[in-house]
């Protein structure tokens, strides 16, 4: 399984300074990047591209990938302080994050969402490193009926995860898949739900839309508050409190080994990436919730769960990245760019003919997460001044970085407008109990939704056993049958115990 | 909403069934232009299809959760909106509209200044820093950094 020989001349590979100053620089890069809201990862790795064109592949390669784990931790730095998830897989990092930030304990929530993300991270390289090949044939089992299912398990367990009743999620979910369907038809050249407007053919900016739902109502409640966390006389940031909210991962073991499992499994799927997973990983964590853990009211479980499977599904992605050659995400697809410029074609091919480079990758991986803790350590350290900042200053700063970070998506200016209308629906939505979370991962997972719904149809009208030879899709039709099952007599005893 | 009957009062969600009413409405108008456009992606229109079904099939239990009989005095969930947020919603619709004529650079740095100013802050330093501040992330930072092409100016 573990080809030593390959690792040991990996390892000769990156012995050299100048590939430690190019990790530092991506993540440094990244970390800055990845905190300002509608600059996506892969767009950020989009414009240094052609910056890597004359550092050699491994440099090159290795700048990028430090870039892209470093914009995973930034947009979490700013999901916890600011609830402005700069990355969309820091969405769940805001739920229990800001929360603990409002209520003052802003150092420890800091420490462990960096704790959090190193060890995700470690854990996804770690298990990149042993497992590649198991890996990547793992990912190749999952056909289009098996995401379809996946899709229904995952919004029937946000659903009934939520505080809000189960009908209204699912609603807000759907609402989610039929947004994106807007755009240009897979395959045609034709529109559906654009209603004229140009600038929609391409589809809605699923960034925006979160930065919108989130941080935009957020900033209509900060703008009656003080500061974001009470001015209680402690300092704005104090290292002790930053390392034992760090430390204090060491209490949830069980949900940093779980959380990174689902992580990297979820980042081997294609087009799930990071945001399913860390929101999967939350679902699971809350559903799992003891008595006594308030999930959503400043939980550490929460942030824990929500960020080891963020950092960890980038193991995952790179897996079928390196091996079959296909892009999970964005940002492995820039990164796939980032090979092609260099003459290497990743897939089957490049592990025969160039295994001590991809090795050479996988332990830089693990090296940039030890050189990411430090960074964002220091980065974190004097960005938690934010929290303290009078809301009068802070407001109006936010909107004018928002503006500008949606017209820098796609440079257009009708991004911007996108912004507001969904900052609205966020608003609306969120006054009147319908889940938000449900909306995004009807967003996230539109697409492959679409695919399956068509792989589904066809197979109901070819052969209906046909769904039989898929194991995968069977155990996920098991288990959405249990869960609903489960709600439905929790429900049902609920009514039955209020009317007594 | 509050009606009364039988001594019972009877709350209804007004916005609630405003929500599901319009996302109806959207979801029924996008579903018939696109049959019209469409006829030959009849995979596309069973997505649509089955997703308007689906919105119908729930749109009742959704409009029955939105309906409370109570014999109490509900506590107030919806707290009404501030003059404050109120003020800062017209605020960033004036601005969206300014940055089409102004350009980001000016109207981001009036924008900002102005709005701290509104909102109590009477720093003069201050004001100078955050105007200077504001200045630059747009121009270094995504002007000629991360080399953004935002309309800086208003001929642009």
């Amino acid at each position: 399984m573990l080809d030593l020989n390959a690792i040991i001349r990996g390892l000769e590979l990156i012995a050299r300074p100048e590939l430690f100053l190019a990790v530092a620089c991506g993540m440094l890069i990244g970390i800055i990047i990845g905190g300002i809201p509608g600059i996506t990862s892969s767009l950020s790795l989009a414009i240094m591209l052609p910056m890597t064109a004359s550092l050699t592949p491994l440099t090159a390669i290795m700048f990028l990938m430090s870039a892209y784990s470093g914009s995973l931790v930034g947009g979490g730095i700013m999901a916890v302080l600011v609830n402005m998830p700069g990355t969309p897989g820091a969405v769940a990092a805001t739920f229990d994050g800001y929360p603990m930030t409002c209520r003052g304990d802003y150092n420890e929530a800091l420490g462990l969402q960096i704790c959090a993300s190193f060890l995700g991270g470690l854990w996804g390289w770690l298990l990149l490193l042993l497992f590649i090949k198991p890996m990547a044939q793992f990912s190749q089992l999952i056909c289009t009926l098996d995401m379809f299912f996946l899709a229904i398990f995952i919004f029937v367990l946000i659903g009934v995860s939520q505080e809000t009743s189960l009908i209204r999620s699912i609603f807000s979910g759907i609402i989610g898949l039929l947004l994106t369907s807007i755009g240009t038809v897979p395959g045609t050249e034709l529109t559906r739900g654009t209603f004229g407007i140009s600038e929609l053919d391409k589809g809605l900016p699923i960034v925006l839309c979160i930065v919108g739902l989130f941080a935009l109502p957020e900033v209509f409640n900060l703008i009656l508050r003080e500061s974001i966390a009470p001015h209680d006389g402690r300092q704005s940031y104090e290292m002790k409190r930053f390392f034992a909210g760090g430390l204090s991962i060491l209490r949830h073991k069980w949900t940093v080994f779980k959380s990174g499992c689902i992580g990297i499994i979820v980042g081997l799927l294609p087009s799930a990436g990071a945001a399913v997973a860390s929101l999967l990983s939350y679902s699971i964590a809350k559903r799992a919730a003891k008595p006594g853990q308030k999930f959503g009211k400043g939980e550490p479980d929460g942030l824990i769960a929500a960020e080891i499977a963020n950092s960890a599904s980038s193991g995952g992605a790179m897996a079928s990245l390196f091996v079959l050659g296909i892009p999970g995400s964005g940002s492995a697809a820039v990164i796939f760019a980032g090979f092609l410029m260099h003459g290497i074609t990743p897939g089957t091919g490049m592990f025969k003919s160039h295994s001590p480079l991809i090795y050479a990758l996988i332990i830089s991986g693990l090296l940039s997460m030890i050189i990411m803790g430090v960074l964002a350590l220091l980065f974190a350290f004097h960005i938690s001044r934010i929290v303290l900042v009078p809301s009068a200053i802070l407001v109006p700063l936010l909107i004018v970085l928002m503006t500008v970070g949606a017209f820098s998506f796609r440079h257009q200016t009708f991004d911007v407008l996108i912004l507001l209308c969904f900052g609205g629906v966020g608003y609306l939505l969120r006054r009147f109990e319908f889940s938000i979370v449900s909306l995004i991962i009807g967003l996230f997972l539109g697409k492959e939704f679409e695919k399956g719904l068509l792989a589904f149809s066809t197979a109901l009208s070819e052969n209906p056993f046909d769904i039989f030879a898929h194991p995968i899709s069977v155990v996920l039709i098991i288990l959405i049958s249990l869960l609903l099952t489960f709600n439905f007599f929790k429900h049902s005893h609920h009514i039955s115990n209020s009317r007594t | 909403m509050k009606l009364h009957r039988n001594g019972r009062q009877i709350i209804i969600d007004f916005p609630v069934l405003v929500i599901v009413f319009a996302t109806l409405l959207w979801a029924g108008t996008y579903y018939f232009t696109a049959t019209g456009s469409l006829i030959q992606c009849q995979g596309s229109l069973l997505y649509i299809r089955t997703l308007l079904i689906l919105l119908l099939l729930l749109a009742p239990f959704v409009l029955k959760s939105a309906i409370t009989t109570t014999t109490r005095k509900p506590s107030s969930r919806n707290t009404p909106i501030n003059k404050k947020q109120l003020f800062l919603g017209v605020s960033i619709v004036l601005y969206v509209w300014a940055i089409n004529i102004f350009g980001y650079l000016i109207t981001s740095i009036i924008y900002t200044s102005v709005m701290v100013w509104l909102f109590g802050i009477r720093d003069l330093r201050l004001l100078v820093l955050l105007i200077i501040g504001t200045g630059t992330i747009i121009y270094f930072g995504f002007s000629v950094l991360l080399g953004v092409p935002l309309p800086l100016w208003p001929i642009d």
